[in-house]
């Protein structure tokens, strides 16, 4: 008879939402709100409230190759053949595992670069304080639907006397705007006039950029928001942001993809399929099924992100703590473990601490960042 | 022996428990669980830090003792996740030290056969309210000037909200400020708390608490009112195996508890007063509901924490009622909301805090669950009386009024009540 909380990090978009994941004697069984989180004061949207059920459901039990059961050897065997492919990396999975796979990939396989399925063409400035105590907020595309808790914080400012200023196509940010446009320069006077402007965009979007510029222009701070829960971190460990780039060259011959993950990437993924299906020999890593383990050549079976500990980075780039409230199923490796057995026991660490002590001391923006639930800020440069 | 309406002042014989005022509610708690009335016992325990509140299931006596003091920034309601991780305790017994609203929601759900009640022991404590720990961080920072950090003890007492804290030069601090100051610049306690009447919670089976414990007894004590039987049977178990002191209270100190509670209860009526008024009247109300509820994205979390929600299918699924996929949805959304629990409401406030697009949620319900109350005289949360809108059988319904031999179902349902 248990009821365990573990404070974690939600998994799917870049908000960055504390949540606690509560395991029962069935296991990981649903969330409790964490209130003490700043990010998000407890308040969860739809994702965040069923990540239990999302990770649960459609586990990938067993290794396969070419559509039929496989051990975990022989499925393992297959990816270390794929010397010279193309790796792209899931940017729902934590730093450690981005960081780990993104060493595997070019020390091991010969990768020239480890991409993900993501589009980043701006920089961000501004943190979510930022957004809470702005005057004036221009809101560039769907942005308070794509990442509720932010769009909360908005209309959190909005009660304490912000004007919230819209552009872009009519949608649930229109709703909720003062004022509505359909680019941000209608916004100019209001931005230059105001005390504490921010701009908030979406990471990926076309009017990202243009959105940037506008900030600078006028003297606002930019927020620039992720969809994915780690597309910051993964930005910032240097992978290759090339979704748009994939979609538009041919299919490469042999491909590997560390996916996650529960139905939210199923979109992205059903999307690219045209892509994919064309791709000879595709190694998927991935912890729950989808049309991309449908697909794949090879299927290496994944832990969930409840199952082991690291941390993402949020739209902010906060560094945030990610914990197992469950121990994997036997059998059934973390990515940590997965790259160890690719790199045949070269890229192998003692636990998620010993690879982010590394990130640390390699990669400049993580230098001063202490991981917490409540995170603090990486340093760009 | 003692029965439901006595009151004692009452203290721990238990070296192990350190409780604030007595430590008898830990005491109680440890009983029952090592005499085995009950096979756990769930209390909210220190997370993180002071501000950071979690639930605690615990199966040995040994470590009851963890859970003792109060956390006054758990704003975390109980109930609810009796029902979804405990199965409702309808195959274990329990016993839970509630607040209010804990209290409230709990025969809620036990009128809807969600929960057990029979196997939940409610030790109820006093509660004058909690605060968000977000909010209070930032009050701390912002109106004591102190480093959240540095806090290792908050408590509400005599109208202040009160820190002890440590000091650069590490000494020990404390500082209070008065909660209507507080409240007036938008900080302080949660809405919901300061709309609150439930201060000493009587629905549950003994009321704890440390108002009037007067006399030498003060600060060395816990008042505590039995509310139940089953409330009598357990404090009458410890006492006989002599975990727990008794005495009479304090003549006094039974009128300060009074003076207290109506206090309380009076500043919860003057927070209904103003935070309704604020809403308006008539069509101008509705206009204001629509406009706020316009920020909802259908996240269902209002629903999801709800201690009276507990429908399989939610109505506000069902397409032919809720357009889905739509952002905002349209205001039948609401509307259901409001027509299932507004009667039952116990105002304790998850919809509202939990609601990430910050729509004052508890509020609308709240004010129109005391329209409700005085229309139809139903009070949620203090029995197991069924609510207005009542759950009926639909078929033994239909068989009733079909042996009345007349489709005059007016007439058939409130004629016979005339």
């Amino acid at each position: 008879m248990q009821l365990k909380y573990t404070a974690t990090t939600c998994p799917f978009c870049g908000t960055g939402c504390g949540l606690n994941l509560i395991a029962t004697d069935a296991g990981v069984s649903g969330v409790a709100p964490y209130h003490r989180s700043t990010v998000n004061r407890g308040k969860l949207c739809t994702r965040g409230l069923h990540t239990a059920k999302a990770i649960a459901d459609f586990r990938i039990e067993k290794a396969s190759i070419k559509g039929a059961e496989a051990t975990l050897d022989a499925a393992i065997a297959e990816a270390q053949k794929l010397s010279g492919a193309e790796v792209y990396v899931s940017s729902r999975l934590t730093n450690e595992a981005i960081y780990a796979v993104k060493r595997m990939a070019t020390e091991v396989l010969g990768a020239k670069e480890v991409k993900t399925f993501t589009d980043v063409n701006a920089k961000s400035d501004a943190k979510l304080a930022d957004i809470a105590a702005a005057d004036v907020i221009v809101v560039v595309d769907d942005c308070m639907k794509k990442l509720p808790v932010v769009g909360g914080t908005i209309l959190r400012a909005q009660d304490n006397g912000a004007k919230v200023l819209y552009a872009g196509p009519a949608g649930y940010s229109s709703v909720q705007a003062d004022q509505t446009a359909d680019t941000a320069d209608a916004f100019a006077e209001a931005v230059k006039g105001a005390k504490a402007a921010v701009v908030v965009a979406m990471a990926g979007s076309p009017l990202a950029a243009d959105a940037e510029k506008f900030a600078a222009a006028n003297k606002a701070k930019f927020a620039l928001l992720f969809e994915t829960n780690n597309g910051k971190g993964a930005a910032l460990l240097g992978c290759v942001p090339s979704l748009s780039a994939f979609k538009a060259a041919a299919a490469p011959k042999a491909m590997l993809i560390f996916a996650e993950s529960p139905e939210v990437d199923a979109e992205l993924y059903l999307d690219l399929l045209p892509i994919l299906e064309k791709v000879e020999n595709l190694v998927v890593v991935a912890s729950n099924a989808s049309v991309l383990t449908d697909i794949a050549t090879v299927v290496i079976p994944m832990a969930s992100f409840a199952q082991y500990s690291g941390t993402f980075t949020n739209w902010e780039g906060r560094v945030q703590i990610v914990r197992a409230a469950a121990a994997p199923a036997e059998g059934i490796p973390t990515p940590y473990e997965i790259v160890k057995l690719i790199s045949g026991g070269k890229i192998a660490f003692e636990n998620a601490e010993a690879i982010y002590a590394e990130i640390k001391a390699k990669v400049k923006a993580f230098a001063a960042a202490e991981p917490a639930v409540d995170g603090p800020y990486v340093k760009e440069a | 022996m003692s029965a439901k309406g006595d009151m004692f002042y009452a203290w721990t014989n238990s070296s192990e428990i350190k409780g604030e005022c007595g430590g008898a509610v830990a005491t109680l708690l440890q009983y029952a669980l090592s005499s085995k009335m009950v096979d756990a016992v769930l209390a909210v325990a220190k997370g993180a830090d002071v501000y950071d509140a979690k639930l605690e299931l615990i199966t040995d006596p040994a470590e009851v003792p963890k859970v003792a003091g109060s956390l006054h920034c758990g704003t975390l309601l109980i109930p609810k996740m009796v029902k979804k991780y405990l199965n409702g305790a309808k195959d274990m017994k329990i016993a839970v030290p509630v607040k209010g609203c804990d209290a409230k929601g709990f025969y809620e759900l036990a009128k809807r056969n969600q929960i057990n009640l029979d196997n939940v022991i409610m030790i109820g404590v006093n509660c004058g309210g909690t605060v968000s720990p977000v909010v209070a961080r930032e009050m701390i920072a912002e109106k004591y000037g102190v480093n959240p950090d540095n806090v290792f003890k908050e408590e509400i007492d005599k109208g202040q909200f009160i820190i002890e804290y440590t000091d650069e030069k590490g000494a020990h601090q404390e500082k209070g400020i008065k909660i209507d100051e507080l409240e007036e610049v938008g900080l302080g306690r949660r809405s919901n708390c300061q709309r609150c009447e439930t201060k000493i919670p009587r629905q549950a089976d003994l009321a704890c608490g440390n108002w009037g414990v007067f006399g030498d007894k003060a600060g060395k004590a816990t008042f505590v009112e039995v509310c139940s039987e089953k409330g009598a049977a357990l404090f009458d178990a410890a006492v006989n195996a002599k975990v727990l002191s008794t005495c009479a209270p304090d003549p006094k100190g039974l009128e300060i508890r009074g003076k207290v509670e109506n206090v309380m209860i009076k500043m919860g009526k003057k927070g209904q007063t103003k935070q309704f008024a604020a809403l308006g009247e008539g069509t101008e109300k509705l206009q204001k509901i629509m406009k706020i509820t316009s920020r909802c994205i259908a996240c269902r979390a209002c629903i999801e924490n709800c201690p009276v929600c507990y429908c399989v299918e939610c109505s506000t699924a069902k397409p032919h009622l809720v357009a889905p996929g739509q952002q905002p949805p349209d205001f039948m959304f609401h509307m259901i909301r409001f027509a299932h629990i507004a009667d039952s409401c116990v105002n304790c406030g998850q919809c509202q805090e939990l609601c990430p697009m910050e729509i004052p949620n508890a509020l609308l319900m709240h004010a129109q669950q005391v329209e409700l109350e005085k229309m139809f005289g139903h009070k949620p949360g203090v029995d197991m009386e069924l609510p207005v809108l009542g759950f009926a059988e639909e078929a033994a319904e239909r068989a009733r009024l079909n042996a009345t031999g007349s489709d005059m179902i007016y007439e058939n349902v409130f004629g016979e009540q005339q």
